[in-house]
Parts: C-alpha cells; structure tokens; sequence
C-alpha cells in the first residue's frame, strides 16, 4: 500500500492577532498535528500510564482542569494549570519565564518529578514499540520517533489552540453587534486609568507577558528561582484573561475560586507581599462596578473554541 | 529559534574543528598518531573514592558519596604556544572508575590542560537538547537527566550521598544530601601544566585528573555542614550551589 502523502497546513489566525512565527523545522502538517493530537492525550507520557497532557489541560475548561492545583499520579502540582490558548505567541513559557518556546516546553511535564515524571529515555523505548507512532512519526518528520519528533509535534499541535472568537473579539475588533450596558461599563473601567486592567492583560491577548508580583504570600518565589534576585520573590508572568470566565481557581496557587474574589482581591489593593507591583492599589470599586467588570470578563469567553471537536481527544 | 540554531551551529562547527585538528592519518596506512587518555579520579585523603566507603569530614561527619556525575567542556591540550580542542563535551560519572576520556592525538609535546566545569553560557542557555544527534552529550538522551527543563540550561553537576550526623561508627547513614548546580553564573575555568609528555606514533599517555572530594566538600576552611547545607538545586540556594561550586573548582589537582 503506498504511503499516505503528508500535506501542509495553515493555522487560523484572527485578522487582528499578530503574525505568528513558526519555527522552520517545524511547519505544521495533517500528520504533524495528528501525531501532536495523539501524544497529547496519550497517557505513555506518564510514568504510571494514568495521565496525559489533556487530563490537566481540557478543551472544555480552555485547557485547565477547575482544579485548585492538578493532582498527578498521586502528587499534587504545586501550581494552578494555566490555560494553554495562543502560547504561539508568548515569548516565554512556564510562569518563570524560564524556556523560551513551545518546542522545550513539551520536555519539562514529561520530566518533571511532580507530573509525568518520565525520562525521555523511557518515553523513547514504549513509543518506539508502537507501529502506529513509527509511521506517524516517518510521514511527520521523516525520521523514528525521539525526542526532535516528540517535542515538534507536540509543539505543533499546541500552536493550534488559537482562541480570538470571543464576544470581545467579535464587538470591538469586528464590529458585530454591542456589549450590554453592564459590559459596556465594565470595558470602560478595564480600560480605564481607575482599574489599570489593561496596562498587564494588555490586547490582544489580554497579557502583557510582563512578570508582576500581586503581593500574594504563599512562599512560592516565582521568577526569583530564575533570577536569584530577591526583589524578583513572588513575581510572576502575567496570564492572559481570555476564557477567564471558566479558567477558575485563578492566580498561580489557584488560591481564589471566583471572579468575584479576585476582583475584590484587586479592589483592596492586592496581598500584603513586599515585591507588589505599584500598579496594585485600592480601587474603590462600587458593587455595581465589581458586577460590570465580571459581565465584561465573561464576554472573554471564546464558546467556539472550547467546543472544537478537532481539539477534543479522538475516540 | 534561530538562537537555538546559531547556538547548535556553533557547537557543531567546534566539533568539526576538533575533529579536523584530532583526526590523525588513518593509522592502518600511516600510523601517525598518538593517544592521550584524561582519567578523573576522585580521592579523599589521597585514597580513590568509592561508593561502598565512608569517609569522615572534619565536622565529624560520616559520608558515603553515591553520585559524582558533571560535565567537563572545552577541555583543550596544549603546550603552551599551541592549544588543541581535546574534547568539547563529556559528561562523566566520576565514581566508579570509568571517567575517561581517550582521544588520538597528532604527534606533539604537551604540557598544559585546560577544561571547564559545566556547559559554557554559549551552549547553555536557549539551547534545545532535542536538535542534538542522540550519542551528544547535549542531547536529550545524551545528557541523561542532566538538564532544567523548567528553565532551559544544563545542570553542571550532580553531587548526591548520604550521611551519618551523630559521627557514630558503624550509625546507619539516616541523611542524604544532594547538591544539583548549574547556571552561567556556575560556570568554572581551570588550567593546569603538568610534566611535557610527547605524543607520538602509536604510543599512550594518561593524564590523571585527581579531583579532592575532602576538598570538595571542606573547602579552604569552610566546611559545607550537612546538618545544614545538605540540599540545592540551584535555585532557591544559590548561594550554596556557588559555594558548592568553588569548592569544586578548586578540587582538582592535574597528575601526567
């Protein structure tokens, strides 16, 4: 039988996000996403075959799992699962900043002793016993799976999670339709000198990428273990608020359950941390205006892509 | 990406030199070359370090080391005048008697050894270990755990054991320690002449790398107490990981 022909693709970008740069060993292809797809919901990757990428990271929750902290093969994560939307364009990853594309980051779950903890070594030898991944990987990249394959097509499949097609997206970059009168009021104040929203979820992705310490104090140095800089304690890069309606607990210790909580959490001036950044102050937000910004959060919320079959674990 | 690539590309073009500068005539036609072997041996109290002994640190502390694994780089053989790349990466595990590195070598006189501890800032950071021919080193199977992959750069050395506190003959060795260092700013130098060897037709020499574990651990005088100072990674004691560091730096002692 001949061998099915790889054909390249195009990601879908919105008009109004930046282009994407897309490194030059890695082009994305139908078997290149394929093969992503399938290590990323392949429980192999775990030590004790019991979790995949997609265990933390579900369509339906825009790639958290509504857990305070993951909890993996018995040990908990010692942070919130981020939402993984739009990470093409993010200039660094981990909340440390510390690897500085999609490509190294598929490496440190695998390895990491709190998740998969599995050496790539091990990970080699279990796919390389799969004819499946074999013939993948040869159509993909045109040579056995290893760790080049694993971390491309991971890679790969992850640039496809491109979320712009919220209510936002749709009322202030197409002009289709209007933001009720709450949501009009609650975009006001995001953008307003008031709030400072704006000035770290900055647009279009509502992320600065800038690392920020909101005074929170639970020991967790953040980008400090990067630096060795104290006055680095606490700081951490700032996530984007697409989808934040339904990327609950929030913050990096998932230590707030609601939107309601954080936005009193801002409306008090942030936590007590000696590193806070100066754009945390008091806000003297009314009821109505706490309500406002949550009903503009909730049009942050992309339903299109948190629905998409193609991105949901084939059967 | 194209750092990463640049990055790779340097480090592939060196490893060309080497060979190019290494690579002696085929020695089954025209036997030209000599070898030179460079062996790390750990001691303590001049006696070879192994991983069933104890030894005693002047804190009356009981040690069984079970893990010396490092990365020696751009380690370069020369004479003073002209400086050959030897080898630009190994990764050593240097209990157990298997830390060498043997390579042929053009008919010379050698004096001078130079090597770094660790990966060099050029090849350490932004660098992807999964584009690296699997045998490297650098690579991700190569490097066998020796990499953070939560914030991309090699771990220098690993140091793990156990220890007796009580100083208590024959007490169960109940502590462990483990000293995981590596960042740019850990990246150690270090040059040494030793007694002219000549490196000629088929001919061998060995040049022995004593690395002083009592002064790895002790210092000039400032004993690691491993009440303590029993745990790095790097991050979150730096502080320890440099001293752990310079201990080590200044632990070798170059023997032809």
């Amino acid at each position: 039988m001949a061998e099915k022909k790889d054909k390249i693709i195009t990601y879908q970008i919105p008009s109004f996000f930046p282009k994407m740069d897309i490194p030059a060993d890695n082009i994305p292809s139908e078997a290149r996403m394929e093969l992503g797809k399938k290590l990323f919901y392949d429980v192999q990757l775990s030590k004790n075959q019991t979790h995949h990428c997609g265990s933390c990271h579900v369509v339906s929750a825009a790639f958290t799992d509504g857990q305070r902290v993951s909890v993996i093969q018995e040990n908990s994560v010692n942070r919130n699962a981020p939402t993984l939307v739009n990470l093409a364009w993010s200039p660094y990853l981990m909340a440390e900043g510390g690897v500085p594309n999609l490509e190294l980051q598929a490496l440190a779950p695998i390895h990491e002793s709190h998740e998969f903890n599995l050496s790539m070594q091990e990970l080699i030898l279990r796919l390389q016993e799969n004819e499946e991944y074999q013939l993948l990987s040869q159509r993909a990249y045109q040579r056995p799976i290893d760790a080049f394959v694993i971390t491309r097509a991971l890679a790969c499949f992850q640039r496809s999670f491109i979320s712009g097609d919220s209510k936002f997206d749709r009322v202030y970059y197409l002009k289709q339709g209007n933001f009720s009168a709450s949501e009009q009021r609650g975009f006001d104040l995001f953008f307003s000198e008031q709030t400072q929203c704006s000035s770290c979820h900055a647009l279009p992705f509502f992320t600065s990428y800038e690392f920020a310490s909101l005074g929170l104090t639970d020991g967790d140095e953040g980008l400090k273990r990067k630096t060795y800089l104290e006055e680095d304690a606490g700081k951490f890069k700032t996530p984007t608020l697409r989808n934040i309606e339904i990327t609950g607990p929030y913050m990096h210790n998932g230590s707030f359950g609601s939107l309601v909580e954080v936005i009193e959490f801002y409306n008090a001036g942030g936590g007590p941390g000696r590193y806070k950044s100066n754009k945390i102050i008091p806000m003297s937000l009314t009821e109505q205006e706490k309500q406002d910004l949550v009903a503009f959060l909730k049009t942050l919320t992309d339903w299109n892509f948190v629905q998409n079959a193609k991105l949901v674990r084939s059967e | 990406m194209q750092v990463i690539q640049s990055t790779v590309y340097k480090f592939l073009v060196l490893v060309l030199i080497a060979i190019v500068f290494n690579s002696c005539r085929d020695q089954a036609q025209n036997a030209t070359c000599g070898q030179v072997t460079i062996k790390f041996i750990p001691v303590w109290n001049g006696q070879v370090v192994t991983i069933d002994s104890i030894y005693t640190n002047s804190l009356n502390q009981r040690i069984r080391f079970e893990n010396i694994t490092t990365y020696f780089s751009s380690i370069y053989i020369g004479n003073g005048i002209d400086s050959i790349l030897f080898s630009q990466v190994e990764l050593l595990q240097l209990l157990g008697g298997q830390a060498t590195v043997t390579k042929n070598m053009e008919p010379g006189t050698y004096s001078k050894l130079s090597f770094g501890l660790g990966i060099p800032p050029e090849l350490n950071k932004n660098v992807d270990p999964s584009v690296y021919p699997n045998a490297s080193p650098l690579s991700v199977q190569g490097s066998n755990g020796m990499f953070w992959y939560w914030n991309t750069g090699y771990i220098f050395f690993k140091l793990d054991g156990r220890a007796d506190l009580t100083g208590t003959s024959n007490a169960p060795l109940l502590n462990t320690f483990a000293f995981h260092c590596g960042d740019d700013p850990l990246y150690r130098e270090r040059a040494f002449s030793f007694a002219t060897i000549h490196s000629e037709d088929l001919t061998s020499h060995e040049i022995t790398v004593y690395v002083d574990m009592q002064l790895l651990m002790e210092g000039d005088n400032d004993p690691i107490d491993l009440s303590t100072d029993y745990f790095t990674h790097t991050t979150g004691n730096f502080a320890l990981a440099e001293r752990v560091t310079n201990h080590f730096a200044n632990a070798f002692n170059v023997v032809p």
